[in-house]
């Protein structure tokens, strides 16, 4: 065909498509007239009802529980006054719907006999940031302000009562450095999706267990979108989103024991550490001073929050993982160990403490607490009696590597890795370290100082119990651990974590170990034993005492220590006592292992 | 070459009739942006929604000019270029595009956002207008659908990979239109829509999970797991309580109440805002213009001097018309909602440059008719 017939011939299709495209706007005017002409009084009758309320339906929070089911952690309901802007919006500019909304809280303030406690700021924050949230008026309404709700006001839109849970401390103060506290999540944004609103979290844990479990304690809100007339009456659920309530969270703690703990301790600054030497659980986490969780929750207020951190001695640290101190003689047991498993050193070999020791020819002379000298003392002697001058001859023998090797091996200058922030890793003083922090090497005086647990060498209490562990069982280094298990709802049982790590065996000498476990018996059991005050009735266990030193030397502080396990043979318990600032080590720590071991093992009163 | 200028064709032959309504459209568009007023009171000038349109249609307006000047001729010499132009702009911006919704569709050039889709589609009308205006080629022949097919194609799976699937749907039914206007037999053309329907199985089996939710909702309404019928029931609600005159400007209650997601109110709704706020008065008012613009579109291609320019014209005119059934038709309940705007009257600053573009080339091809 010519071009020119073909350029002709192509009108007749231009007609077509242009006949085809017009008949397609002609059917959708058709379609448009009759859904707004024809039908439009059905859909105008729709939106007149239109006034969707989104209602939220938060995703409980898990609880937590200690060992034998106790909630230590736990929800409530609060009711509350909300308010949903979207409902009340007025058309004109923004200023006139604000104006009604204050009018509105001033009529229910007056009704309900509570002040308003919004203001007119809050209200604009929330209008334009987060507008499809219910905007809460008064929290946590008391029976008579419900009574005169319901009595007074009648349904209205845009208002009505709404239940909210709310974190709640049964035991108040119970370990709570450690259990944390929750305080509101970060809030939706976008006003896009009409669900997005489910996933504010009104409850995020902000410290302690409750936030290192977060993710499995918190739930995944739903929601449901109603249509409400104007009385507030829903007549219609367009649809419905259910909640996911968070999984339960186990802990090993025993609240009996941990409250015990935090007893003994009284108003003494210090922490106690009670472990299960087999497998590592924590039993009690105990730390004086603390504060009131139910002071934390819903919200910390901010006189709360500035007295807490103001306080010089520091309620909110969690001092068994995050304070580090020197332990004193606590680490001799180790030290002799050390000594043992070289092979270098015999256990029943007299030294003589004369009192006095120079680490170094010309050094200035470092002393004994018994400035007479102990005499000739054997490994256990040296032990039950603390004697520092069997410790740096001990350690003139074998040198500082085979006892960094077993600090190391026992976790000192490392996190033990338990569930809980921020906890501090200590010093294990070497080389390096030292080079860095005073550009110098480890000197005889540093390793003298470090084998009587003093000088740079630094550990936590958590640390402390673990090493008790260790000597306890014989060998096996534990990880301690706060968490048993999870579960998703009351109906099912718990289930083990599987995160837990087992025991590393770290193939010590049975004999060599049983002598230190010895030695450490005597400490309380022998008539001469450093800790003989903190023998109980009936119970053969072992133990050691410590004290470190610290102020300046018109105002010297001791922090005591104990670290003890029991019962000696097949031992159930380790545990530390620490006391800081106190005065000297039988007078403190020692009394305190006491009253724990006796609650624990003592024999009932006959009475 | 031909003349870059052509002062014999001057501004005075140009489409009145097209002139006068893609004006209308604009402004009603700049009405009802204005409308769903989601600005605010406290929003400065520049910022405001309808302020910005106004600048661009400002913007456009030496574009129109501009395009309608130069000789449309031209472009057949230099088709390679614009097209190699297009699909470098369809892979650049897979690189170098910023991602909007999930789509990375845009160029940020600062002051705007800028989809270099809108202008690739421009190039492909003309490309495939030189190609199948080609008064030696044989359009009568099955094998001549090879070329098209693969040109359009290859930036259709360029768009598609953005994704951006509404943009990427207006090139085959350009395609359609191009090579049934150049003559294709019938049974051809056939069999490339019986094609086409086979494809839809394949295309489900390639769609991105959100796009497959879009069209189970819009075959089952009650089907809501993510809210995806949310826009579509209340963009229908809007239309459906305008009734015969609508509730004034301004006024409409899903519009200001925000029933209608405020971002996409004045951008893929617009025409909701415009049925609800004036009515089936108001919807057939737009419905006329677009019919009116559309007649006016096709007039030109009937009156062209050649082939070249009656396919231009009939590109154009696919576009603009998929673009206007497929927004109408899923704002009131007719199609799964996909992300297409209405041309010149939606919000868009670069989508409302490049259609009067689109507009201004169409009127070079009728200042130069027989």
């Amino acid at each position: 065909m010519k071009p020119e017939a073909k350029f002709n011939r192509s009108r007749l299709r231009i007609r077509i498509m242009l006949g085809l495209m017009v008949s397609i706007q002609g059917a959708l005017l058709i379609f448009l007239w009759n859904l707004q002409v024809v039908e439009g009084h059905t859909f105008q009758e729709t939106i007149r009802h239109q006034s969707l309320r989104r209602i939220r339906h938060p995703g409980s929070r898990g609880r937590i529980y200690d060992r034998n089911d106790i909630a230590i952690a736990d929800n409530r309901p609060s009711i509350d006054i909300a308010l949903y802007l979207e409902e009340l919006r007025e058309p004109g500019p923004v200023s006139k719907t604000i104006d009604s909304i204050e009018s509105l809280l001033d009529d229910v303030a007056e009704k309900i006999e509570i002040p308003r406690a919004l203001t007119r700021e809050e209200i604009e924050y929330h209008y334009h940031r987060k507008r499809i949230l219910p905007l809460i008026a008064w929290k946590d309404l008391d029976d008579s302000a419900l009574a005169r709700w319901a009595e007074r006001l009648p349904p209205r839109v845009g208002i009505d009562l709404a239940t909210e849970p709310v974190r709640t401390y049964p035991y108040d103060d119970l370990m709570a450095q450690t259990l944390g506290y929750v305080g509101r999540g970060a809030e939706a944004r976008s006003d896009e999706d009409k669900f997005d609103y489910a996933s504010v979290q009104e409850m995020q844990g902000k410290a302690g267990l409750e936030k290192v479990f977060d993710e499995e304690l918190r739930g995944e809100a739903g929601g449901e979108l109603v249509r409400i007339d104007v009385s507030s009456f829903r007549y219609k659920q367009e649809y419905v989103k259910d909640s996911i309530p968070g999984q339960d969270v186990q802990l090993t703690i025993d609240a009996k024991i941990q409250r015990l703990c935090e007893r003994i301790l009284g108003e003494e600054t210090g922490s106690i550490v009670v472990m299960n030497p087999q497998n590592g659980e924590v039993l009690a986490l105990a730390t004086q001073p603390r504060f009131d969780l139910q002071d934390m929750t819903p919200f910390i207020p901010t006189t709360v929050w500035n007295r807490l951190r103001q306080d010089p001695r520091k309620p909110l640290v969690n001092r068994p993982v995050s304070e580090q101190y020197p332990p004193g003689s606590i680490v001799k047991p180790m030290v002799c160990l050390a000594g043992l498993l070289t092979g270098k050193v015999d256990p029943d070999a007299l030294i003589n403490c004369e009192g006095v020791y120079y680490a170094a020819p010309g050094a200035s002379p470092m002393h004994c607490h018994n400035r007479f000298g102990h005499g000739p003392l054997n490994m256990t002697q040296a032990l039950e009696r603390s004697c520092n001058v069997y410790m740096w001859k001990l350690a003139e023998e074998i040198g500082y590597s085979p006892v960094y090797d077993i600090f190391s091996a026992v976790g000192l200058g490392q996190k033990t890795g338990i569930e809980v922030d921020y906890e501090v890793p200590g010093i294990l003083p070497t080389d390096e370290w030292k080079k860095k922090h005073y550009n110098d090497i480890l000197r005889k005086g540093d390793v003298a100082n470090i084998v009587i647990g003093q000088g740079f060498l630094n550990v936590t209490p958590i640390q402390m119990a673990q090493m008790v562990c260790t000597i306890a069982n014989g060998g096996t280094l534990v990880h301690p651990t706060l968490l048993k298990g999870f579960r998703a709802s009351e109906e099912e049982p718990f289930t083990l974590s599987e995160a837990r790590k087992p025991g590393e065996d770290l193939h010590w000498d049975p004999e060599a170990v049983s002598i230190i476990q010895q030695g450490m018996r005597d400490v309380v059991m022998s008539p001469q034993g450093s800790a003989r005050r903190a023998q109980v009735d009936g119970l053969v266990y072992a133990g050691k005492t410590g004290t470190a030193q610290f102020g300046s030397p018109g105002n010297r502080r001791y922090r005591s220590w104990m670290i003890a396990f029991a019962p000696y043979e097949n031992p159930t318990i380790a545990a530390v006592v620490l006391i800081d600032a106190g005065q000297g080590s039988g007078i403190d720590a020692s009394p305190r292992m006491k009253l724990l071991m006796q609650a624990l093992f003592g024999r009932p009163n006959s009475g | 070459m031909a003349k870059f200028f052509n002062l014999n064709h001057s501004l005075l032959r140009m489409d009145w009739l097209a002139l006068i309504a893609t004006g209308m459209l604009l402004a009603t568009g700049v009405t009802f942006i204005f409308s769903t007023g989601s600005g605010g009171e406290n929003i400065a000038l520049i910022d405001q929604q309808w302020f910005r349109q106004l600048a661009f249609i400002f913007a456009g307006i030496p574009v129109y000019i501009a395009m309608t000047l130069v000789d449309y001729r031209w472009y057949k010499d230099i088709v390679g270029l614009i097209y190699g132009a297009c699909i470098a702009l369809l892979i650049g911006v897979l690189i170098f595009g910023i991602e909007i919704n999930n789509s990375k569709s845009w160029y940020d050039l600062g002051f705007v956002n800028f989809q270099p889709a809108e202008l690739a589609k421009i190039g492909l009308v003309i490309t495939l207008a030189a190609y199948l205006g080609d008064p030696l080629r044989n359009t009568r022949h099955p094998r001549i659908i090879i070329v098209p097919l693969l040109l359009t194609g290859f930036e259709f799976i360029l768009i598609l990979k953005q994704p951006d699937l509404g943009t990427a749907m207006i090139l085959p039914c350009v395609v359609m239109t191009q090579l049934f206007v150049s003559g294709l037999p019938w049974r051809v053309i056939g069999f490339l829509l019986l094609m086409g329907v086979m494809c839809v199985p394949l295309a489900w089996k390639f769609a991105k999970p959100y796009q497959k939710e879009r069209i189970l909702v819009f075959l089952n309404p009650d089907r809501d797991p993510n809210g995806a019928s949310w826009n579509a029931a209340q963009s229908k609600l809007a239309v459906g309580s305008g009734g015969l005159t609508g509730k004034g400007i301004g006024q409409g209650t899903q519009n200001i109440l925000g029933f209608l997601p405020t971002t996409v109110a004045p951008t893929d709704f617009i025409f909701s805002v415009i049925a609800e706020e004036k009515g089936f008065l108001g919807s057939a008012y737009l419905l006329g213009l677009y019919t009116l613009l559309f007649g006016s579109l096709a007039r030109t291609a009937l009156r062209a001097s050649d082939m070249f320019g009656r396919l231009i014209a009939v590109g154009i005119l696919t576009m603009l018309s998929v673009h206007v059934s497929i927004n109408v038709a899923m704002t009131i309940g007719l199609m799964p909602i996909v992300g297409l705007p209405l041309p010149l009257v939606s919000y868009g600053g670069s989508f409302v440059v490049s259609m009067m573009l689109a507009l201004g080339l169409v009127q070079s091809v009728h200042v130069r008719r027989s």
